[in-house]
């Protein structure tokens, strides 16, 4: 999935969410993708740990605070260590290690107590008290770092003859004018000292990198935990069970067009959805809102895939190899293609995916851009062959007779089930065309249900026709005719 | 006049200069020294680099700055090397320059150094924030002279001015121009309160009403002279930026009635236009004005220039004085160059 697709169907608005305390998770995060196939342990690691530190949240809340107050001071050092495996650090490089070392001292403790207080794993932060020690020689564990008096002999006395010089040097304008220059040659000497202690630092120091790197790589996921627990607190969510081939969603909402309808006032209506094997049809009136029953559908599916609680009450997803969505989008157009032939471009490279990977499959109105006739000749034909196909594929369709060959059919309840008496009384108050649309939407249930085969398709557009008084003439003859 | 009586009682004081080989440095230095001398320690910055007065390529004479031990200082990371103070680094604060990451450092021993603080005001007050954590000294920024505008309010509200024959062959110009500029920073305040979304794109008019204390934004474009041709009720006017003598000039010629009328500059920096310009309009009863002002404690002189024409340190020192309140101190021979 793409970024645009991943903004679409509202992923990026979920991490613009969450608030990492470090760079390192802040990177994570940026870079998030599914876990693959052969990363199914460490995916249900990630929901398990998830899941542990949503319940005890609230118990541990004093520990995770002290834990971020850390994570919020740490700087990215790893160009620092990068730099230092192979040259000599410069004094501020070698602060930033001492401080991000001093750091990780004070984060093993609290890290083992929530990791096990929570029975969490894969978070260990191994101790580094050597290393810091070597830029700490005198214990004192404060924030900074020198090239200290206690590394060499040689140091501490040039540095003891200078301040002598210095003192001198402060007792008159003679004095300081006359002294100058023998102060600057031991500070020349005491510069060559310091390079080489430095250096003899950089190499000590060295052996302890691979730890740190580890270390601030557990920082980073132990972040990023928090912080998927942060968004898991959105919309009601559940933790996902991976499962072989069946996806099930109950009740699940996107939080991205939660948001959105909130704005307008309205909510949102949650949606539930069970799909295995072959194909998924999901038909309705139009204004039911099908894209969004795909995109919430997608989102959540994705959430669960790169180890996020789900937006749902129950949730079974499959640990797919690739979402592959197929929406008419500006963007192929821009590539200089129809929207048509871009579509025709991605079925092509899809049904080549699809061959040896497991996929879900997301079509969005597939070949609405081209003449109904043959639009719904290739659905039709496409629905079949996806049936054969080791794929879970879910589309929105307004053609006739493609329901009919998948293997499940939903349908957006829409006006079903509301007299249109009752409606037509709701609109009597309204005085223009806007209005009447607003108030039929009222009446109109986003939730989708799954149809009984051999059951006829509503009759919807002709009762939304007759709300909102299009002219009794052509309504006979549309009687008529049919 | 002893310099530390000025400034003892001042948490923060920036030093400006009119030109290069002002004194700036040298009444730096001298600050430093008079206040080690009453063992009081400083935090030591500048407003970006000091380019005028140091030639990177030619390495020619560097002005260095002796500090002390204990003091502190918050220099861009690639001129710690020209440091020669033993250091110890204290904090990295995230601030990047073109000369590298600013770092805070405190002085294990005396020495000299040399400074590349943060040129936007913004960070300057970060730097300064971060100052505080580490020591209670005093905070003395050095100032750029092309920035003489980050010496206001926000960042340092006081400052002393130096001012010296390397501005000009002409002694009267020297001292018209460096009295001018001591004015434009001690304007009389005047509070407004910006609005939130105040910046160059939501308010792109030159000119702006002020009404009931915040800025009203309009339609229309404002015209000086257009405005205030009659009498009118609109009496106090933001300038959104510099005000160049081009902008004044119609307003100049004009009957407009300007007494008691009063334009209103974000600092005393903006104020571009001549020095008579200024005084013409300032004889017509227009009020200048300024958000952030800033408090000259005193003007510097030096009577040396770099270029050979000395002034008579006396006459300097005399004509200088008549013309303002402000304490002069001559630097020379006076102070360590």
């Amino acid at each position: 999935m793409d970024f645009r697709q991943r903004e679409n169907i509202g992923f990026e608005f979920i991490k613009s969410k969450m608030l990492p305390a470090t760079p390192f998770g802040m990177e994570l995060i940026k870079n998030i993708s599914p876990f693959k196939k052969e990363e199914e342990d460490i995916l249900k690691e990630e929901l398990n740990n998830l899941n542990k530190l949503s319940k005890k949240y609230d118990i541990v809340k004093a520990d995770i605070n002290a834990v971020r107050r850390i994570f919020m001071q740490m700087k990215d050092v790893r160009g620092s260590i990068k730099f230092g495996t192979e040259n000599i650090l410069s004094d501020i490089e070698l602060f930033e290690i001492k401080i991000i070392l001093m750091h990780m001292e004070k984060l093993k403790p609290l890290i083992e107590k929530l990791t096990q207080n929570l029975t969490l794993t894969g978070f260990k932060i191994e101790a580094l008290k050597d290393a810091v020690d070597i830029l700490d020689p005198d214990g004192r564990r404060i924030p900074a770092f020198a090239i200290y008096d206690d590394y060499s002999d040689t140091l501490k006395a040039l540095r003891k003859k200078k301040r002598e010089i210095e003192i001198k040097m402060q007792e008159s304008e003679e004095a300081f004018e006359g002294l100058k220059d023998k102060r600057l040659l031991i500070a020349v000497e005491e510069e060559k000292e310091e390079r080489k202690i430095r250096e003899e630092l950089s190499v000590k120091i060295r052996p302890y990198f691979g730890i740190l790197l580890s270390n601030i790589e557990a920082v980073a996921r132990f972040d990023l935990l928090l912080e998927k627990y942060r968004v898991s607190k959105l919309y009601p969510s559940c933790m996902p069970q991976i499962t072989e081939d069946v996806l099930i969603l109950k009740d699940t909402r996107n939080p991205y067009i939660c948001d959105i309808l909130k704005e307008k006032g309205l909510e949102f209506t949650a949606i539930s959805i069970d799909m295995s094997i072959g194909t998924t049809v999901l038909t309705g009136a139009n204004m039911g809102g099908k894209s969004v029953t795909l995109k919430t559908v997608a989102l959540n599916t994705y959430l669960a895939l790169c180890g996020f609680f789900v937006y749902a009450n129950v949730a079974s997803i499959p640990l797919f190899d690739d979402i592959i969505m197929i929406f008419e989008e500006a963007q192929s157009v821009n590539r200089g293609l129809s929207s048509f032939g871009a579509q025709i471009v991605e079925l092509k490279n899809l049904l080549n995916i699809i061959e040896n990977k497991f996929v879900f499959a997301i079509f969005d109105e597939f070949a609405r851009g081209t003449n109904p006739k043959e639009g719904e000749g290739i659905v039709r034909a496409l629905v079949a062959l996806l049936n054969k196909k080791r794929a879970l594929s879910l589309l929105v369709t307004h053609f006739d007779h493609i329901a009919e060959l998948s293997g499940c059919h939903y349908q957006v309840k829409g006006l079903q089930g509301v007299l249109e008496e009752r409606i037509s009384k709701a609109l009597l108050t309204k005085s223009n065309d806007d209005a009447k649309i607003g108030a039929i939407s009222e009446f109109m249930n986003y939730g989708i249900f799954k149809v009984e085969k051999e059951k006829k398709p509503p009759k919807e557009a002709l009762m939304i026709c007759r709300l909102l008084g299009l002219q009794e003439e052509l309504l006979d003859i549309l009687n008529e005719i049919n | 006049m002893d310099i530390y009586d000025l400034i003892k009682d001042e948490e923060r004081i920036s030093f400006i200069g009119m030109c290069k080989n002002a004194g700036k440095t040298t009444v730096l230095n001298e600050v430093i020294k008079k206040l080690h001398k009453k063992q009081k320690n400083i935090l030591l910055t500048s407003i970006g680099r000091d380019g005028e007065e140091l030639d990177l390529v030619t390495n020619t004479k560097k002005p260095e700055v002796y500090i002390y031990k204990d003091d502190y200082i918050a220099t861009a990371a690639d001129l710690i090397k020209y440091c020669d103070i033993t250091k110890e680094i204290v904090e990295s604060t995230g601030i990047y320059t073109p000369l590298g990451e600013i770092i805070i450092i405190r002085a294990l021993s005396d020495g000299f150094v040399q400074i590349a603080g943060p040129s936007i005001s913004t960070q300057m007050s970060r730097v300064c924030e971060s100052f505080k954590k580490h020591s209670k000294g005093k905070i003395l920024i050095d100032g750029a002279l092309e920035r003489k505008s980050i010496a206001t309010g926000k960042v340092s509200n006081v400052a002393i001015l130096s001012s010296g024959a390397s501005y000009s062959l002409d002694m009267e110009k020297t001292i018209r121009d460096t009295i001018y500029t001591s004015k434009l920073f001690s304007l009389p305040k005047f509070e407004i309160g910006l609005p939130e979304d105040f910046n160059r794109e939501n308010y792109a008019k030159k000119y702006y009403i002020i009404e009931d204390g915040s800025l009203k934004k309009s339609e229309e474009n404002i015209d000086l002279k257009e405005i205030w041709a009659k009498e009118s009720d609109i009496d106090n006017i933001f300038v959104n930026g510099g005000l160049t003598d081009a902008m004044i000039n119609p307003l100049l010629l004009s009957n407009a009635k300007l007494e008691g009328k009063r334009l209103v500059f974000f600092d005393g920096s903006r104020i571009l236009i001549k020095y008579e310009n200024f005084e013409k309009l300032k004889q017509r009863g227009l009020v200048f004005s300024c958000i952030d002002t800033i408090n000259i404690l005193a003007i510097t002189i030096n009577p040396f220039s770099a270029y050979g024409n000395h002034y008579d340190s006396g006459i300097f020192l005399e004509k200088m004085q008549k013309r303002t309140d402000l304490p002069v101190i001559d630097i020379a021979n006076k102070y360590r160059s």
